[in-house]
């Protein structure tokens, strides 16, 4: 099975849908039992607020337990919702569900990450499960203290992906959830509230349960295990008898235009000057 | 969104398009669906009877030395959020405003026909 295969089954597994009485409004995700995460914005920054999460044939039913920060009336019609924009769903009644594996530090530059949300980007009629690819490439500064986002780049964000999971495909860890676009329509990436203050904002709910749920719980990290694993077409490649120099991989044209047209992939290879585009 | 009256009703809301950047929003845009504002937070519309009356009171005047014996008038409505929750209702938006009146008199001695004047008009 690819990495992406193995990380889209892991995302799959933690991520919902979720509607409140309006309908459907974005993702969320499980970080603990009977806890899931989600924008703030999505749920209006409202606290108490009901809410129904749902994943093919299963649905959750809970409340809004805690938002940071709340709505407030000065930022009702504002562009992008404070920071951190995140909120703590208690589950009230569903079936028993898996929890993301909440990463503990931060990932390398550069990191493939994957996400997993629900968009309407097939038909705006329809909310599908969509899942999209980025790099990460820096972090942004808040002006609220030790609220440091992660940028992603190389990849497009969708309406509906605020609340969603983002994997890092190397490791198999939760590394934040996604909340803003960069900019709608391209792959400039978007913002990402790391899993570590996730953690923190909310220790015994979900930093602590988060914990307990993976050590009593090893199949997250099972699968995650075989991430680690090298892909056999990229062992053949290293242990082939020329010098392997490297590769270059990334939407080349989009780093200049800031819309996707083509992907460049670039190896060199053994000595004979193999080269494949 | 509550009306003067107290009643509730519910708005559907469209993002602005941007001129500039061919609807598409300028930078960096928290991504959920539908607008942010929860279904819990109740948006007051305090222009809303001031803006029909205002209508209806322009159009009664402008007609009131011909006297019609009905008068009904069309109109649109946009309801506008701005930054800082600012509601506003405008009767005139753009160039794509427009009132339909619609006069009509029954007296024997007024007309023969029923007469029927459109107006339309923008700032």
């Amino acid at each position: 099975m690819k990495r992406e295969d193995i990380a889209r089954h892991l995302l799959a597994s933690c991520s919902a849908r979720l509607d409140t009485d309006a309908g459907p409004r974005g993702t969320a995700f499980f970080v603990a039992p009977g806890y899931a995460i989600t924008a703030a914005h999505v749920i209006g920054g409202t606290a108490g607020l009901p809410v129904w999460l749902s994943e093919e044939s299963q649905t959750w039913s809970g409340h809004v337990a805690d938002v940071l920060p709340p709505l407030a009336s000065e930022i009702v019609g504002t562009s992008l919702y404070p920071a951190p924009d995140i909120a703590l769903i208690k589950i009230d009644d569903g079936p028993a569900h898996a929890c993301a594996l909440l990463a503990g530090q931060l990932p390398e530059p550069g990191a493939r990450v994957m996400t997993r949300g629900h968009t309407d980007t097939f038909d705006q009629q329809a909310v599908t499960a969509e899942t999209e690819s980025f790099r990460l490439t820096g972090t942004l500064e808040t002006p609220v203290p030790g609220c440091t986002l992660l940028k992603l780049g190389l990849g497009e964000v969708a309406q509906g992906m605020s609340g969603a999971p983002v994997v890092e495909l190397s490791s198999g860890d939760v590394i934040g959830m996604l909340r803003t676009t960069r900019q709608l329509g391209s792959n400039l990436g978007g913002w990402v509230v790391p899993a570590d203050l996730i953690r923190t904002t909310w220790p015994d709910e979900i930093g602590l349960a988060n914990d307990r749920f993976h050590q009593g719980d090893s199949r997250w990290r099972d699968a995650a295990s075989r991430l680690r694993v090298r892909s056999p077409s990229k062992e053949g490649t290293q242990a082939g008898s020329g010098l392997s120099i490297g590769s270059v991989e990334g939407d080349v044209i989009s780093m200049i235009t800031g819309g996707t047209i083509g992907t460049v992939n670039i190896e060199y290879g053994p000595a004979k000057g193999r080269r494949r585009e | 969104m509550m009306l003067p009256s107290g009643d509730l009703i519910w708005v559907r809301v469209e993002a602005a398009e941007p001129a500039a950047t061919g609807g598409q929003a300028a930078g960096p845009t928290d991504v959920a669906l539908g607008q942010r504002t929860g279904p819990s937070v109740v948006l007051h519309l305090p222009g809303f009877a001031q803006t029909v009356r205002g209508v209806v009171t322009s159009v009664r005047q402008a007609l009131d030395e011909h006297r019609p014996d009905s008068l009904a008038v069309e109109f649109g409505l946009e309801i506008v959020m701005r930054a800082g929750g600012l509601l506003s209702v405008l009767a005139e938006v753009g160039a794509t405003a427009q009132i339909r009146v619609t006069a009509s008199w029954d007296r024997r001695d007024a007309a023969t026909q029923p007469f029927r004047h459109h107006e339309s008009g923008s700032k």
